[in-house]
């Protein structure tokens, strides 16, 4: 077990970043954006690679939702960017044939949105 | 890819804690960079992972240690060239064969994002670059300089 020093140091990183988690998840659930989208999905990340690095120095707390979480935002990232890389890549001539794709790129962002706002009901940030 | 373990339990004190978790962090990237010379790309995207997790660490101990800060913001370039690469790489993967000259198109992007992130590899290591407080912090990365990172 590290010292007290370290305990101590590291619980004030969870904490700051269990703050920062929880402020992104309140923006985003009271109006969704890309923005906050991604100000979610980067705090999401951070508390993650806090707890895989100091695991030995702080409380234990489960990952699993919270990696869902991660997973969901992606998924609604990804459709998002590829939809505006596919816009900017197009060639004119091939306007129709991608319309499908891009159709179901928006589905997919709208579906994994939805799923966001569903797995943040269950999502708590760790106590510090 | 999964985090690899930081041993913590007879460290002595915060700057040795923090050092521990730099090393090992910026090991998992050094093992991964073979990637940056293969262009396969799974291995990029989990590169780019490795490059993260290295940069949120690094991020927390500027504070303490600002020689790093460099290094972070040279790592948090290196990310966005990895990642405008594994966007187009997911795009290629979902675009139907009839769009030819669009994928064409994105392909060249994805070289053109590989071809930035070898070259901020590369520079990262020039003596007095953005990883030279990181390779005294941690006492890892020399001989990577000179190529040996990328080959």
């Amino acid at each position: 077990m590290p010292d007290d020093r370290i305990a101590e140091w590291a619980q004030g990183l969870v904490k700051a970043d269990a703050h920062a988690f929880k402020r992104a998840r309140s923006r985003f659930l009271r109006q969704p954006s890309a923005k906050r989208l991604h100000d979610l999905r980067t705090t999401a990340r951070r508390l993650r690679c806090i707890h895989e690095d100091l695991r030995e120095a702080i409380p234990p707390f489960s990952l699993k939702r919270l990696r869902r979480l991660i997973d969901l935002t992606g998924d609604a990232r990804d459709a998002a960017v590829m939809r505006e890389a596919l816009r900017n890549a197009l060639d004119v001539r091939e306007r129709h044939a991608a319309r499908a794709l891009l159709r179901a790129l928006r589905r997919r962002e709208r579906l994994a949105l939805a799923r966001i706002a569903r797995a943040l009901e269950h999502v708590k940030a760790p106590k510090a | 890819m999964k985090a690899r373990h930081v041993d913590l339990s007879d460290s002595c004190g915060v700057d040795d804690a923090m050092r521990r978790i730099a090393i090992v962090r910026f090991a998992e990237v050094l093992t991964l960079v073979p990637a940056l010379r293969r262009g396969r790309s799974k291995e990029l995207h989990d590169l780019r992972i490795a490059c993260k997790r290295l940069r949120y660490a690094l991020e927390r101990y500027t504070p303490r240690e600002p020689a790093l800060l460099e290094a972070a913001s040279r790592l948090s370039q290196l990310q966005d060239a990895l990642g405008e690469l594994h966007d187009r790489d997911l795009l290629l993967l979902a675009m139907p064969k009839d769009l030819h000259a669009s994928a064409q198109r994105v392909r060249m992007q994805r070289d053109d994002a590989l071809s930035r992130a070898r070259a901020l590899w590369r520079d990262a290591f020039a003596p007095y670059g953005p990883f030279e407080g990181l390779m005294r912090f941690t006492g890892l990365g020399y001989g990577f300089g000179d190529g040996g990172g990328t080959g």
